[in-house]
Parts: C-alpha cells; sequence; structure tokens
C-alpha cells in the first residue's frame, strides 16, 4: 500500500513568478521547500535555478521575453531581426550621447583597448555601461551615502549603515533605518563573532585594507588567477590614447583586489564597482568580488543590484561571508521596499548570529 | 479574432511538438512560455554571460522547427535540455578549444524510473532510509520528511549548502536502488 502523503511528489505546481522569486532568494521557508523539491526531480530545473541565481539573469529575463516569437503569425517571427536592428540603433545613439556627457567612463573600465577586450567579456562592458546609467540616474541627494564615509573620519568606518552621514532623501524608510543603531563599529570580517548556528568550515583568510577577503586558494585551489589590470594602463600616452602598449600587465589575484577593495576603503565605491565587476565577468562565482560589489552597490544606492550580488555571495558554497551577506542584502531590501524586508529581518533575528541585535532594534522601530 | 492563439495552452509538449513538425509554428510560442526562461537558466550556469545566454535560447527556438524535424523526440524536456546544454559547451569550446571540460560540471540526467520512490510505503521507506550513509539519511530525513528547506537543512545538520544538495541527490537515487532491489513489500 502507498503511503497517503509522498513525500517525493510536489503538492503544488511550479509557476515561472515562483522560480523567479526563488531565484531572487523572495520566499518563505515552506515556499523555498516546495521549489527544493521540484528541483529534486528535474534536472532541467536545477540547472536553469542555478543560471538565473547569477547576477542580473532574472532582470535579463524581461528582454528574453520581448522575443517571444508570436503566436499564429509567422510574419511577426521575421519582424524580431527588424525590431532588434531598430533597437541597436537606438541604443547606440544613446550610449553615444551618454558617453559623451559621462566623462567618469573615460577614465574607469578601458574598453576601447583591444588588448582588454580580449579579455573582458562582452556582458561586463555592457554592465558597466548599464552601472553608471544607473548611478547617474540616481537623485543627487542619494550621493552622501557614498561619500559620507569619507568625509566622516580620517578613518574609514567602512561598514557603517549607509545613513551614517551627509543629508538623506526625504524617505520614510531611510529615516527609520537612520533613527536605529545599525552602525557596526568594527568590519563583520574583523571581529564579527561567531554565534549563528550553523557552523562554518574554518577557511584561510586574509585581511585587505582590514577587509575580509577569502584567500584565492580556498577559491581556485591556487594562489589566484592573474588578472588583467583594468583600467587605463600606465604607460599609454595620453595624447595618442590610440597606441596601446602590446603587452598589458598582470596582477596576483590578491594585489588586484587590494586596489578594488583600497578604492573601497577610501569610500571610493564607484571605482571598487568597475573593478569588482571586471572580476566578476571572468569569475561570477568569486564570494569576495560577490560580496564587496554588492556592499558597493548598496553604499551607492543601486539597491536591486546590490540585492542581486549580495544574494548570490550569501548562497555561495563559499559561505565566509553569508552573515553579512544577508545583513545587507535585508537593509539593501528595507531601503527598497521596507515592508518586503521584514521575513530578512525576522530571519537574522532568530539566527541569533553577529546582526541579530540590531536586525531586532530595526523591526521594534517599524 | 484572427490574432487569437488558436494552440490549446494544455496541450503536453509532444503534442505541441507534433503540431510543430506538421507545420503548425503557433506552437512554437507555447513551447517558448514553457521552456524559454529555462534555458536561458540553463545558458547561464555555462556561459555565465546574459547577452549569450540570450542569443542561445533565440538561436535555439530559431532552429527548433528544422531540429525536431530532423529528430526523433520521444521526451521533449529531456531532450531540450540536451540540446542546449551541448550548445553551450560548443559555445564555451569554440571560444577555447583548450578548455577541457569537468565532467562533474555536466549534471547527467537521472535514468532510473522514480516509481519505486513513490509507491513505497511508509513502513518500506523508513527501512530504507535507515540504511542510507549517515550524511544522506540525515538530509533525506529533514528535507522530504520534516519538510525543511535547503538552507534549513544546511543550517540544521552544520553541512555546506552545495553538500547538503549532492546529500539529497545521492540518497535520492540510494533509496531508490534500494527499494527496487527489495520490491514492493505490500
Amino acid at each position: 500500500m502507498a503511503h497517503s502523503t509522498d513525500p517525493f511528489t510536489p503538492s503544488t505546481p511550479l509557476s515561472r513568478e515562483l522560480l523567479e522569486r526563488y531565484a531572487q532568494g523572495r520566499l518563505t521557508d515552506g515556499e523555498r521547500h516546495a521549489v527544493e523539491l521540484h528541483l529534486e526531480s528535474d534536472p532541467l530545473l536545477r540547472e536553469a535555478v542555478e543560471g538565473l541565481q547569477q547576477p542580473g539573469a532574472v532582470a535579463a529575463l524581461g528582454h528574453l521575453n520581448a522575443q517571444r516569437p508570436a503566436q499564429g503569425l509567422n510574419w511577426k517571427w521575421g519582424i524580431v531581426p527588424v525590431v532588434l536592428l531598430i533597437g541597436a540603433v537606438v541604443t547606440f545613439f544613446t550610449l553615444q550621447k551618454h558617453e559623451s556627457t559621462t566623462p567618469i567612463r573615460k577614465s574607469s573600465v578601458a574598453v576601447q583597448d583591444p588588448n582588454f577586450a580580449q579579455t573582458m567579456p562582452a556582458a561586463v562592458e555592457s554592465t558597466l555601461l548599464v552601472v553608471h546609467a544607473e548611478i547617474d540616474a540616481l537623485p543627487t541627494k542619494a550621493v552622501p551615502e557614498a561619500t559620507g564615509h569619507q568625509a566622516a573620519s580620517s578613518v574609514p568606518e567602512r561598514f557603517h549603515g549607509p545613513s551614517s552621514g551627509g543629508t538623506r532623501p526625504e524617505r520614510e524608510t531611510i529615516e527609520r533605518i537612520d533613527a536605529q543603531p545599525v552602525t557596526v563599529a568594527r568590519d563583520p570580517g574583523v571581529a564579527a563573532p561567531r554565534e549563528a548556528q550553523a557552523p562554518r568550515p574554518s577557511r584561510h583568510l586574509v585581511f585587505l585594507h582590514d577587509l575580509k577577503v577569502v584567500h584565492p586558494e580556498e577559491l581556485y585551489g591556487t594562489a589566484g588567477p592573474r588578472l588583467r589590470s583594468p583600467g587605463v594602463p600606465a604607460n599609454v600616452d595620453p595624447s595618442r590614447p590610440e597606441v596601446v602598449p602590446s603587452a598589458r600587465p598582470t596582477q596576483p589575484y590578491l594585489d588586484f583586489l587590494d586596489v578594488a577593495l583600497g578604492a573601497l576603503a577610501k569610500g571610493n565605491d564607484r571605482t571598487a564597482l568597475d573593478d569588482l565587476y571586471f572580476l566578476l565577468g571572468q569569475y561570477p562565482d568569486d564570494v569576495n568580488a560577490q560580496f564587496y560589489a554588492g556592499l558597493a552597490c548598496y553604499r551607492l544606492g543601486l539597491y536591486p543590484r546590490g540585492i542581486r550580488l549580495l544574494h548570490a555571495a550569501a548562497s555561495n558554497s563559499v559561505d565566509s561571508f553569508r552573515e553579512e551577506s544577508l545583513w545587507y542584502e535585508a537593509l539593501a531590501t528595507v531601503r527598497q521596499d521596507g515592508k518586503a524586508a521584514r521575513p530578512a529581518l525576522e530571519r537574522i533575528v532568530s539566527g541569533g548570529g553577529f546582526y541579530a541585535a540590531q536586525a531586532k532594534a530595526l523591526l521594534e522601530a517599524r | 479574432m484572427f490574432l487569437r492563439n488558436k494552440t490549446a495552452p494544455n496541450l503536453t509538449d509532444e503534442e505541441l511538438v507534433a503540431r510543430l513538425r506538421a507545420g503548425d509554428r503557433s506552437s512554437l510560442g507555447v513551447l517558448w512560455d514553457r521552456y524559454a526562461h529555462l534555458l536561458f537558466g540553463v545558458a547561464m550556469k555555462y556561459l555565465k554571460d546574459v547577452e549569450a545566454g540570450k542569443d542561445a535560447v533565440m538561436g535555439l527556438f530559431a532552429e527548433l522547427p528544422a531540429l525536431i524535424g530532423k529528430h526523433e523526440v520521444k521526451r521533449f524536456r529531456p531532450w531540450l535540455h540536451a540540446v542546449m546544454r551541448n550548445r553551450c559547451l560548443m559555445v564555451l569550446r569554440k571560444a577555447d578549444p583548450l578548455v577541457r571540460m569537468d565532467p562533474a560540471l555536466i549534471e547527467q540526467e537521472d535514468q532510473g524510473g522514480e516509481a519505486a520512490l513513490h509507491e513505497a510505503s511508509l513502513q518500506e521507506l523508513e527501512a530504507a532510509i535507515a540504511q542510507l550513509p549517515e550524511g544522506q539519511e540525515a538530509c533525506i530525513r529533514l528535507f522530504y520528511l520534516e519538510r525543511n528547506s535547503y538552507q534549513q537543512v544546511a543550517e540544521r545538520t552544520g553541512y555546506p549548502l552545495e553538500q547538503v544538495r549532492s546529500h539529497l541527490q545521492n540518497g535520492r537515487r540510494n533509496l531508490r536502488i534500494s527499494l527496487e532491489r527489495h520490491g514492493p513489500q505490500h
């Protein structure tokens, strides 16, 4: 006799919307289990979810849907290339206009460099363009979030809540956060006591500018990959930018991160973000880059992007940044949509980790 | 009225494929709705590039009518999965012919039947679970019987998330083998 409640069969169908929310980490424990029952019996779903958890993947689905073949009207399928061509032309002129009014691009990643282009995935290039456009589109009032740390003290308080200084936009959610003791008086990687319930395997950590970094041997089994330096090479003649040196220097992984995190420590979030995206473009699963890029996005006010990166860091198989990632993901969610953050904050409280008290205080104030 | 979709959305994949093979291209839209987002996820897993992923999905759907005309497709879902995976691997190899694909990267389709799992009685299941290795037993109990999520299982057992998934996959396979070996006891 078969038992009445077969534990291997999902009790509910899996909608696309539920799958996307799962990939974004926006489900309750019960809902997650329901989705995961489907994953256990379906290899296609398992691989699809892994891919959809990549930064930017769920957001890109909207664009993909625009390419859907029309039903019943075959001629529409033939229109797709025309629409794409028009889109490409519009995008080209938009970006041309954007470039002419955005001087930061000229000093950031050297996408015009042919040597760079050999190693720079096209997606990174386009992602950086989008990120820069997002930053430029932010209200000017949000800028102090990124610069406040720098101005606050000669010793940067890097992991303070982003609202520890400067003027804030007149938004209720942000005002409420400002009233809370979200300031962490030390780097979570330096002094965070390990109070979480889940035991973690000890990993080889190093500290760059007092920021925790998982040693590359934990991620790559070696000293880590050598990375080409982002940005314009030092030996490029500014008067002749078209002349590119034949050999582009490479850096050890930790040296590369040292530069990126140095920028982050000084409050240069945008520069740090460029470098970290450069790294993510080649090593999307790099947990160091995921977390610090997410943190930079958070401090810049790019909350949806920050949430995706921090979620990726929180769910990375190398879980050294899990607590910090969940906390900053929750803070970013608070700033994006205060109500949606409650379950995340409650999970942090129930987890009893380093951020539990702050999460509890935040919840009680809301 | 002539714009209305006349393809019944409740047709099976195989019925839609049969229609598509017969020249009804409107079936393509329904298959797109069912699979485009999943195939994009698969492409993202391997290619890790949004634009390349979108290209892979659009390319596959553009060629789908011709592909199913050339191949006998008994079970569309695993076939489509295999086609997309192979395309992604071809893209990776084209970018770097020296890249050796890690066999572990390519998840194997579960070849075995699942009937033994679904038809087992609770007593049979309990007995089979008790014979599993420690890690697999704990994860199977917490996930399937106590309905914890992967994350909750990881927190309760102390295993990393990837190991929880691995224990669940291996445990489920071992359970099925055990149940099939002993046969129905009822």
